[in-house]
């Protein structure tokens, strides 16, 4: 891998870099611009995962499994697609579907060397919020034990998932390097 | 991995932890429009509820030991995007400093727990 490119050094003492972008849209029309500082000594490659046990990707939707970088897994959100049986027509219910959701990101977390238990954001959409926020946190709990440290979490409903699914999930996850 | 539960915090609607931390970057579990004092018990009105989502955000990050200047990143989700975008933003600017804006996305969505009007979660970075 080429060393990363360095075009200016960081001070030491503030950890942010506040930039602004010329030409691109912001929410103030005139902003004070800093250069962009892109070194970054630590910055390793990233590794894209495609699974191949794990439910494809639409033809119309192009994605990788999961991206994985400094430890970090960013994992693409996954629906109830039966990974076996990807043109098969979606279980039923919220609690299936959601069950064949946490099947996927379990092969692509094991593809990638992750666990469940490396999770530290949760992100849950589902389509049917009011009446399956409930439902949908009995299963939670069967894959993020109680008495286990669980993720943190957002739940929203949304107006549409793909394939008219009932609930989608995305993850990411954190590994220290070996 | 630190998985963090803070003490007085805001009560969780679902199983959660407060918030995430390893390698300096801190994931923080979305927050309600609720307090920790009246779980499940929202104000009335975006601002309000606005005004609550921040502060238990703040809750969260201050039992770390960070606040609202180390978010990196914030998602906003609510539940009437026409009706409610601009108010959300008065406030939610109102609580960063001048140029201190963190990056953010946000959407509208068709439901939250508590049928709350506002959501928020957040990725902050440990100086």
């Amino acid at each position: 891998m080429p060393a990363p490119s360095r075009v200016s050094t960081p001070s030491a003492s503030s950890f942010t870099i506040q930039a602004w972008i010329p030409g691109c849209a912001g929410h103030d029309a005139v902003a004070p611009y800093e250069p962009i500082d892109l070194q970054d000594t630590r910055m390793p490659p990233k590794i894209h995962h495609v699974v191949p046990d794990a439910a494809p990707p639409p033809p119309s939707s192009l994605y990788s499994h999961a991206v994985e970088a400094n430890g970090f897994l960013y994992v693409t959100g996954q629906l109830p697609t039966d990974p076996d049986a990807p043109d098969a027509p979606l279980v039923e219910g919220v609690e299936a579907q959601a069950g064949m959701c946490f099947e996927n990101l379990r092969r692509i977390l094991a593809h990638a060397g992750y666990a469940l238990s490396d999770a530290m954001f949760v992100r849950i959409y589902l389509s049917d919020f009011e009446r399956d926020f409930a439902a949908f946190n009995g299963v939670y709990v069967r894959h993020f034990p109680q008495d286990q440290p669980l993720p943190s979490r957002t739940t929203v409903g949304v107006s549409a998932l793909g394939r008219k699914a009932l609930v989608e999930i995305d993850m990411v996850c954190f590994k220290a390097n070996d | 991995m630190l998985f963090h539960m803070i003490a007085g915090g805001p009560q969780p609607v679902a199983p959660f932890s407060h918030a995430v931390e390893t390698d300096g970057f801190v994931f923080v579990t979305g927050q309600m429009p609720d307090t920790p004092d009246a779980p499940g018990v929202l104000p009335e009105g975006i601002a309000a509820q606005t005004r609550n989502v921040m502060a238990n955000l703040a809750t969260v990050l201050g039992g770390l030991g960070l606040g609202l200047e180390h978010v990196v990143m914030a998602r906003v989700y609510i539940t009437r995007f026409k009706e409610d975008y601009a108010e959300m933003n008065a406030v939610y600017r109102s609580f960063f400093a001048e140029g201190r804006l963190p990056a953010r996305t946000c959407v509208g969505v068709t439901g939250l727990a508590y049928d709350a009007l506002i959501e928020i979660d957040l990725i902050a970075r440990r100086p």
